[in-house]
């Protein structure tokens, strides 16, 4: 039985979607305790402000260890499922990743760098996911009209203060 | 009458060249974010919301009102070019449009989409601006325990809206739930999961989340998508050109088409609408359907009948008036883009409920004159001087289209507070909501879930303090028992009966 069991878990686990599923449980799972942290959900005969976010809280976790379970159960059932995640997993560095990380590195330089700087080098960096690097140079200077086109809307238009390199 | 005599007040300020000037951009975006496949006006709203900030709240409610009804009939235009709509709502226009392109007549069924859309979209509003200040008076008897039954009964109808995968949307409305509860608790001053920080006590503004969850994951998506898009702009290369006179229906089709079909799809269209998530496609295919069941010659549906096209475009611009209704006399927004609209109204300290068409009206009728002029000048002309354009303008460039709409995205977030935090949670925001869509979790669930949620929790609360924690009081106070008794209907008709209808037909074949 628990042989039986455990090839379910890890068969389960190593599919994409039983592991994100896995992972909404837990974090519902963190947000129901954080709410039982919060305290009792009734007191003097009065809610409390933890008493939604428990109600909330105890929802998701059955939800998401359903929608787990669900996702392990079909994961052992076909093994083909298996295979064709496997061959997924094999591409550490998807585009999405990278335009993920590219975005972190915008936000985070935005303000040092100032907005001209990192968003050309943003707008670049999402043109070239898109596009490959092949003519890089006419995409920098598209990227360079685009941020000029946003300096104009943003700051001249509608009058926002964007930070500067060395403003 | 007196909110009647403000909408016609209010085509004046159309008059106004800086007011025509955002409408009619934001028609344009609206229609070619909708015409190319993978894009929505729902998209273009999101980039739109932080400039609300600079802009008058008149004037971006307006514009606001135009991207919606632009939505709803850009789609057709790829619909029909190349059998792929660009906007789920024009599902069914491809069905009739693509075996009239494919016989040469791809121009025409524009012309008849053009024409339906028109119609809809002018009985859609023209019905919102007459029956609104009804319902408004209406929701005004609805107390503290009827509004929390209320919007229990918007989350859950959404939710089961969503049919085959109605555990996911439950998971995704308890996600925008969980989301909500961050920050200050509004009946006692409390921090909840902030983790100590300053920006999270204040909770999470809505902004990022539209952004995030439209935007940024949205740009993921496509990214994901890349080489289906490729193969879309090849296809798109081989249509042959539109001319401009080819666009215009003859009289005698659309006599035969008939205005009893026009107004049945476009009163189908428009009590859809008026349910939470719902949406334009539901709309176009229930009025397709009808179309078919009441024709003469159903067999001709499926091979080009402009009768299909017409019920669908007529239906799916109809639901832009039906889905403002529950926003602007509840405050429950049905949709993304009416969340948005919403959003646009929460940013402007403006409290969606149902004193809003009362005490707000002189902003609301502006923007539903805004929605007529939209449907009755702004689609014909559009389709007559920019149609034989249209290929080329969904054929832009893809890396140009996301370079310039990540730039607008997150530098678009930064306005709000001036800080990068915000930028930083919508990318969190657009990470989640990426993942969640990559595997079918309905975004639009968790979105309504966080707008809806601080006002469930907040009456929820007061109806159980006043009542001294007693449950009976949803049962006993009518107007509660109403949305009770109405969540049940919609859970029958749309949980238990359907699938009873779906295994009983599977066992006849």
């Amino acid at each position: 039985m628990s042989r039986f069991l455990s090839s379910h878990l890890v068969r389960g686990l190593g599919s994409g979607a039983a592991r994100f599923h896995a992972v909404l449980a837990l974090l519902s799972l963190g947000y129901l305790i954080g709410s039982l942290a919060m305290g009792p959900p009734l007191e003097g005969g009065k809610l409390t402000p933890s008493f939604f976010p428990l109600l909330t809280g105890l929802l998701a976790t059955l939800l998401c260890g359903l929608q787990w379970w669900s996702a392990v159960r079909a994961a052992a059932a076909s093994a083909s499922d298996d295979a064709s995640e496997g061959s997924s997993d094999g591409r550490r560095w998807s585009p999405e990743l990278v335009l993920m990380l590219a975005t972190l590195v915008y936000v985070l330089a935005f303000q040092p760098l100032g907005y001209a700087l990192s968003t050309l080098l943003y707008v670049l960096a999402v043109m070239l996911l898109f596009s490959g690097l092949d003519r890089w140079w006419s995409k920098a200077a598209i990227a360079l009209v685009i941020t000029a086109l946003g300096y104009l809307l943003f700051n001249q238009v509608f009058n926002v203060r964007l930070p500067t390199l060395w403003g | 009458m007196d909110f009647m005599m403000q909408v016609v007040a209010s085509f004046g300020l159309l008059l106004d060249p800086t007011v025509l000037f955002y409408v009619v951009a934001g028609f344009l975006i609206g229609t070619i974010f909708s015409a190319i496949p993978g894009l929505t006006a729902t998209l273009a709203l999101a980039l739109l919301l932080p400039l609300t900030y600079s802009l008058d709240v008149t004037t971006a409610l307006m514009a606001c009102a135009s991207i919606y009804m632009a939505g709803m009939c850009g789609g057709s235009i790829t619909a029909t070019t190349i059998n792929i709509p660009g906007a789920p709502s024009s599902m069914m226009t491809a069905l009739e449009g693509y075996p009239m392109q494919q016989r040469g007549e791809g121009p025409l069924a524009l012309g008849h989409a053009s024409f339906g859309s028109m119609i809809g979209g002018v009985f859609g509003a023209v019905l919102l601006v007459v029956l609104a200040p009804l319902i408004a008076d209406l929701s005004l008897l609805v107390q503290t325990t009827g509004k929390c039954a209320l919007i229990l009964f918007a989350l859950i109808v959404i939710v089961i809206a969503q049919r085959g995968n109605v555990r996911r949307a439950a998971i995704a409305a308890c996600l925008g739930l969980m989301l909500a509860t961050v920050g200050l608790d509004a009946m006692v001053p409390v921090a909840r999961f902030s983790f100590g920080m300053g920006e999270l006590a204040a909770g999470i503004d809505l902004m990022p989340v539209i952004i995030g969850t439209f935007a940024i994951s949205e740009l993921l998506t496509q990214l994901a998508e890349n080489d289906e898009a490729k193969r879309i702009r090849e296809k798109l290369k081989g249509v042959a050109r539109i001319r401009r006179r080819d666009f215009i229906p003859s009289r005698s089709a659309i006599r035969r088409i008939g205005a009893a079909c026009y107004l049945k799809s476009s009163t189908i269209g428009y009590l859809v609408g008026t349910l939470p998530g719902a949406g334009g496609s539901m709309g176009g295919f229930l009025a397709y359907v009808e179309a078919v069941r009441t024709s003469r010659d159903p067999d001709s549906f499926g091979k080009g009948n402009p009768q299909g096209i017409a019920a669908a475009e007529s239906a799916n611009n109809a639901v832009c008036g039906g889905a403002l209704v529950p926003m602007l006399t509840f405050g429950i927004p049905g949709d993304p883009i009416t969340a948005i609209v919403l959003g646009v109204l929460v940013i402007n300290g403006i409290q969606p409920g149902p004193q809003l068409m009362e005490s707000q009206a002189g902003l609301i009728a502006p923007m539903l004159a805004a929605l007529i002029f939209s449907a009755l000048i702004l689609i014909p002309l559009t389709m007559y001087l920019l149609g034989p354009y249209f290929i080329r303008i969904v054929r832009i460039r893809r890396d140009v289209l996301f370079g310039s709409i990540a730039m607008l995205a997150v530098v678009g977030s930064y306005v709000a507070t001036y800080s990068t935090f915000q930028m930083m949670m919508t990318l969190v925001m657009g990470g989640l909501a990426f993942y969640l869509r990559k595997h079918g979790y309905p975004v639009v669930t968790l979105l309504l879930g966080f707008i809806l949620g601080p006002g469930l929790e907040e009456y929820l609360r007061r109806a159980l303090t006043l009542s001294n924690g007693d449950l009976t009081v949803f049962v006993t106070q009518p107007d509660s028992l109403f949305f009770i008794v109405l969540t049940l209907v919609f859970i029958y008709f749309l949980v238990i009966r359907k699938p009873m209808q779906l295994k009983g037909s599977k066992s006849a074949s």
